[in-house]
């Protein structure tokens, strides 16, 4: 057996021992039981064929409900930043590092094994998640969503777990520098938030310079979409927000959003699913080689 | 198979501070060598130097011809590690751990099982074989990470202070072992900061301090080097009037104690004629004794950390 596959290997067994594991298990499943909620509970009347999209996250319905907040693509940030803290650090700080790069695999592929096996994790993870909740849409709330939604839902399901890398490889990097998962999660989170912020900072500052009166009156779905196009530039933002992107050019190419729809505004999901696509792949690319770099210069 | 392992010239710097300094040393299969020096000294960074953890600044490690860093798996895990702290996931059984570990060797999987659990009997401790490395004791991690070297064939095995959190079986037990590697062929490095650990078991000792080899050779050249002659040691009430009386024959080791004086003489035939000098002098001699020169102490001369 190549010693990366048994690098994986070990490295899959870590991962499914981590208490985030059982988190992203209970979010895995967290559809089935929304679904009990929302049928025996809160809401008797929800009949959405495409519910399992909002169970997803890639599909929002405008309003304040239970499953607007609880879905996995809002928790998929949290998740990246818990596993990625984690992914180098402990190995680092408690000698297994050591143990297995003194058994000469090179620190590149030492590297590849860990962040393919912990994206295999997060995208199978996720793609069972868009399975349990296709099925519940089906068996729990009685409504059948078309049959080429499973594909859909299996897809982006996985593709959420690809796009939470940028994010989960930011976390690791800061990690592996200090050896210290925390360091890892809680300045991953602080970086996430200044570029954040930097982008809502620069939507406000180009809607002030730029917008007419007449826009202004529309402020809250000018600033929506335009927040959208910016975060092609934040591609941590766009990584997690790529499945969105694609399931609305699966549903007709443009973002149906209501809130942008109800102002008339429409957006080309197509180019801008492209532009997320880039900056999500550029953002792998380049936290990739970063966390090489402080992987190879670390003195073990 | 390769026959030795040579360390040319390394250094490495830690932030301006000098861990290594031009060090070079020598492991030849079948013979177990010391590698004997202070704490901070250098030497676990040496051995990682060797293992490739650590970058040197300068200088190259080759398994007989060709550069060992460059090498890949195969080459590589020719040469066991032994830890010197007591580490490991603390989410993974030793038996886990040893499989695994063995598998990244080459080992065949349904064969690494096998091994991992033969290593651990090795060291005792098949009996914790599904417990989390967590819920190990310091010297139970310790044998594990033994242990964990010993799962595939070796022909080169560096020990980091093997013996340190080990009782006193145990640490017998391991010197077994590293006799028993040395048996088999392989070249052992044990690493230790006391001499007493390393006498009886090693070939050759390289002793080294602030990252610099100051002596490799046997432990009886050692001796010779650095603990030929003998002691004396003149009881007055007057040292300080007696040290200055034998430095002016000459002796340059003499030491002032509270009521004596100690000297080091290149042989125990000397001392005659010093303790004649002195009780011709006046400075009272209340008594005197020779004995041979510890070779701990000379050691510790050597290195620095007795004046």
């Amino acid at each position: 057996m190549y010693p990366v596959i048994a690098v994986a290997r070990m490295e899959l067994a870590r991962e499914v021992r981590k208490r985030s594991f059982y988190f992203l298990l209970f979010l895995a499943v967290l559809p089935i039981i929304s679904s009990l909620i929302l049928r025996y509970g809160m809401d008797r009347t929800v009949s959405d064929p495409s519910f399992w999209a909002v169970v997803m996250g890639f599909k929002t319905t405008g309003q304040v409900s239970f499953q607007e907040i609880v879905n996995l693509g809002t928790f998929m940030w949290l998740i990246a930043l818990l596993y990625g803290g984690d992914l180098l650090a402990s190995d680092l700080s408690d000698g297994t590092a050591r143990l297995v790069l003194a058994r000469g695999v090179r620190r590149l592929e030492y590297l590849a094994a860990k962040v393919l096996t912990v994206t295999l994790v997060l995208s199978l993870i996720s793609a069972s998640t868009g399975v349990a909740a296709f099925l519940s849409n089906a068996v729990l709330m009685g409504s059948m969503p078309p049959l080429e939604d499973l594909p859909l839902a299996i897809g982006l399901g996985a593709l959420l777990g690809v796009g939470a890398l940028p994010l989960l490889l930011l976390a690791a990097s800061i990690g592996a520098m200090a050896r210290k998962s925390l360091h890892g999660i809680v300045l991953g989170f602080v970086t996430h938030l200044v570029v954040s912020t930097a982008i809502v900072i620069y939507v406000g500052l180009k809607i002030t310079a730029t917008a007419s009166p007449e826009d202004l009156a529309n402020i809250n779905t000018l600033l929506a979409a335009e927040q959208m196009k910016a975060m092609a530039y934040d591609p941590y933002q766009a990584g997690l927000a790529l499945p969105s992107l694609l399931y609305w050019v699966a549903n007709g190419g443009v973002i149906r959003d209501p809130l942008l729809t109800s102002q008339g505004i429409m957006l080309d999901a197509t180019s801008l699913a492209g532009t997320y696509a880039l900056s999500t792949l550029i953002g792998i690319a380049l936290h990739i080689a970063f966390t090489a770099y402080i992987l190879e210069r670390a003195d073990l | 198979m390769p026959s030795r392992i040579v360390v040319e010239g390394i250094s490495k710097r830690y932030k301006g501070a000098v861990a290594v300094d031009g060090l070079s040393l020598e492991i030849a299969r079948g013979k177990v060598l010391g590698l004997l020096g202070p704490n901070g000294a250098g030497k676990t960074t040496t051995i990682k130097i060797i293992l490739g953890l650590v970058k040197p600044d300068k200088g190259r490690v080759l398994l007989d011809d060709k550069d060992l860093h460059r090498e890949g798996v195969r080459m590589k895990s020719l040469v066991g590690y032994t830890p010197e702290v007591p580490e490991g996931p603390a989410w993974a059984t030793p038996c886990r751990l040893l499989e695994d570990l063995a598998v990244i060797d080459g080992v065949p999987r349904a064969e690494a099982r096998l091994r991992a659990r033969q290593a651990l009997a090795e060291l005792g401790v098949e009996d914790l074989c599904l417990r989390r490395m967590g819920k190990l004791s310091k010297g139970q991690k310790k044998r594990v990470l033994i242990a964990q070297a010993l799962v595939a064939e070796r022909e080169f095995m560096l020990m980091d202070e093997p013996f340190t959190g080990l009782d006193p079986e145990w640490v017998a037990r391991v010197r077994e072992l590293v006799l028993d590697l040395r048996r088999r062929g392989v070249g052992v490095l044990v690493s230790s900061h006391i001499l007493r650990e390393l006498q009886d078991l090693v070939d050759e000792v390289a002793v080294i301090a602030k990252g610099k080899t100051l002596f490799q050779g046997t432990i009886d050249e050692l001796a010779r080097k650095v603990a030929g002659g003998a002691v004396l040691l003149v009881r007055t009430p007057r040292p300080a009037e007696a040290a200055r009386i034998v430095e002016e024959m000459g002796y340059r080791d003499v030491q002032v104690l509270a009521q004596a004086v100690r000297v080091r003489l290149e042989s125990e035939d000397e001392a005659q004629a010093v303790i004649s000098r002195l009780m011709e002098r006046g400075v009272g001699v209340r008594g005197f004794e020779t004995r041979g020169y510890d070779l701990e102490e000379a050691y510790l001369r050597l290195v620095g950390a007795r004046r």
